[in-house]
């Protein structure tokens, strides 16, 4: 079973999200981070150790401190560093096309998932890999 | 018959040397001669009058003299007009005649005549002929010219100008009485530069000397004068006539009206002016409108999405205490939704409210007074806060948006202090071409722009991890200073402190 991160300052989707995913049993276990900035940290320090880091990351666009852009783009070159390839997903309530788009541009970004995210969602993402 | 030159006693040495030597003269000259006496004989002819009426040496010389001059006749044009001359001539021995003849080859001939005088009595008469054909040419050709010159300049809607080194004017085109009327001829002699409009008189005379010092043609669009009192718009072409030693003492101006292009030229550049303006405002209200869709997409979304998860975990549930807590989430995301709604509404009266009410307000009142808001903060905080505003004491402004301005910007200066200094703020004023300019200074934080800068007057963007960061403040400033027509912007480096600056609109 898979080691899921979620990157969101919102604590109540962190909530919701974590619920579903424990109900379903889709994880092993949930890693949470309140913004961009402390998720970095967390994948610098266990960069060489691949079972710390996880298989799949969540990722909000509105953040403090360091939002879901600025990750992206200081994850680019973090990632040559790291012991182990995973998927990110942009999660998201936004339904601007450009901020699809955008996250589009990343090869990193593997979908753009639009919040509110049911449990139908999150068994078919996490089970893709 | 007598060849080249005749005479009946050549036994003389004496006069033979004399002939001889009018011989040599007679023939150097480039004028055909022909010496007859008074019975019709040839006395003396030369190889220029053979050639003149195309007669070779031989001919002339087998020919009786009577068939050489009825022959000679028979190429003039209008022969009987010359006979009658002749005639006339013959008539009064003493006349001279000096007039011109046209050969029917077409050569003119510039005819010369003299009666040849010996002892007092006339014995014959000389006849000299020049051929003046390529002289007449050429005088015809430059009366042409000249006249199909003239023809153009008095014809041309171009208005043709001579002015000297100082532009008087020596020769106004009569095209030229469009501009200055009836009486325009009176302008000559005065200075071109009497006639032009005051605004471009500076210009034009620049123009007009670069013409007399670089000899070169220049180009000026000028405005004139009227006769009426009224100014025409002339495009100038100036050029200089290069005398052979290269200077100049003539120019020719030469000038076509362009007033209907300068109006519609003007109207041209109002209308791109008002475009330009038309597209900025849509480019704002544009901006505006994208970050608008970016809240509501974000901001209000995000709580509505959560209520439905929640809701849906609440319907699912069968434990009482637990759907007490989904309630309690639902009523903490419905509240955040309307707090958020209550921002964009305030947001978008400050759009809205472009009209209002200003007053005159003096910066070191309104800073007492958010200072006194604050005092508990600037208490705690041990804060030294310092003014300087003598430069620009007052502002004619919103007292609630300078109140907002101050306040939002104080308190994010108190807020993100320097955790090991003492927190010093500085505000001061100056006046600049475009109004009155804010600095407020702190050695707080400070912030990494290059990482942050683009993000710093948004909504809901917060980049300390700070209990009291709300990210609402600097996006509600720059609002109320931008409707305004102002522009907020900040220098800041990590660790160093951040300058604010307000350009008060």
């Amino acid at each position: 079973m898979p080691l899921v991160a979620l990157v969101d300052d919102d604590s109540i989707f962190q909530f919701t999200a974590t619920r579903l995913i424990e109900s379903a049993k889709l994880a092993q276990e949930i890693l949470h981070f309140e913004n961009g900035n402390e998720a970095l940290l967390y994948l610098e320090k266990n960069a060489t150790s691949a079972d710390l880091l996880p298989d799949f990351l969540f990722l909000d666009i509105n953040m403090p401190i360091v939002d879901g852009w600025m990750f992206l783009e200081d994850f680019q070159k973090l990632k040559m560093k790291l012991a182990k390839e995973f998927p990110i997903y942009m999660v998201s309530s936004s339904i601007d096309p450009r901020d699809m788009s955008r996250a589009r541009a990343f090869n990193e970004v593997k979908d753009f998932v639009i919040k509110p995210v049911t449990i139908e969602r999150f068994t078919e993402l996490l089970n893709a890999h | 018959m007598n060849f080249p030159l005749q005479s009946g006693e050549p036994n003389k040495s004496e006069a033979s040397q004399a002939f001889s030597l009018l011989q040599a003269a007679v023939n150097s000259t480039a004028d055909g001669l022909l010496v007859v006496n008074t019975d019709g004989k040839i006395s003396i002819y030369n190889h220029r009058f053979l050639d003149i009426f195309g007669f070779s040496e031989e001919e002339a010389h087998d020919q009786p003299d009577e068939v050489l001059l009825s022959r000679a006749i028979t190429k003039i044009v209008e022969p009987e007009k010359f006979l009658a001359r002749v005639r006339e001539l013959y008539a009064t021995p003493h006349a001279e005649s000096n007039d011109f003849m046209e050969l029917l080859n077409g050569t003119i001939l510039h005819r010369y005549s003299k009666p040849q005088i010996l002892n007092g009595e006339v014995v014959g008469r000389v006849w000299s002929f020049r051929d003046i054909t390529e002289q007449k040419k050429a005088e015809a050709s430059l009366l042409k010219s000249e006249q199909l010159y003239r023809t153009l300049t008095d014809n041309m809607l171009e208005f043709i100008n001579l002015v000297d080194t100082q532009g008087k004017i020596i020769y106004l085109s009569p095209s030229t009485k469009q501009i200055l009327g009836d009486n325009y001829l009176s302008h000559v002699g005065t200075s071109i530069f009497s006639l032009v409009h005051a605004e471009d008189l500076e210009g034009a005379i620049g123009k007009f000397n670069q013409l007399v010092v670089e000899r070169k043609a220049v180009k000026a669009e000028v405005r004139y004068q009227k006769a009426n009192g009224g100014y025409i718009w002339l495009e100038t072409n100036g050029n200089p006539i290069v005398n052979e030693d290269g200077s100049v003492d003539t120019i020719v101006l030469a000038s076509r009206e362009i007033t209907d292009r300068k109006v519609s030229e003007e109207k041209i550049l109002e209308q791109n002016f008002k475009l330009s303006t038309i597209a900025d405002t849509l480019k704002a209200k544009n901006e505006q409108l994208e970050e608008f869709t970016q809240i509501v997409s974000h901001n209000l979304r995000s709580p509505v999405s959560n209520i439905l998860s929640l809701l849906d975990f609440y319907e699912k549930s069968g434990d009482e205490n637990e759907k007490k807590n989904f309630i309690k989430m639902m009523r903490e995301s419905g509240s955040k939704m309307l707090s958020h709604l209550h921002e964009l509404n305030e947001v978008l009266k400050i759009k809205q409210n472009k009209d209002i009410e200003r007053q005159w307000i003096e910066f070191s009142n309104a800073l007492e007074n958010v200072k006194q808001q604050l005092s508990v903060l600037i208490t705690n905080t041990e804060a030294i806060i310092t003014s300087d505003f003598t430069q620009a004491p007052k502002i004619h402004y919103p007292n609630i948006y300078l109140e907002s301005i101050l306040i939002n910007l104080l308190s994010n200066a108190l807020k993100y202090r320097h955790p090991e200094k003492v927190p010093e703020i500085q505000f001061s004023t100056t006046r600049t071409d475009a109004g009155i300019l804010m600095t407020i200074r702190d050695n707080g934080l400070g912030i990494n722009l290059k990482k942050y800068g683009h993000h710093i007057f948004k909504l809901r963007k917060t980049f300390h991890n700070h209990p009291e960061s709300r990210g609402i403040g600097l996006f509600m400033v720059k609002n109320q200073i931008e409707a305004l027509g102002g522009e907020i912007n900040i220098f800041s480096e990590e660790n160093n402190g951040t300058t604010f600056t307000v350009k008060f609109g």
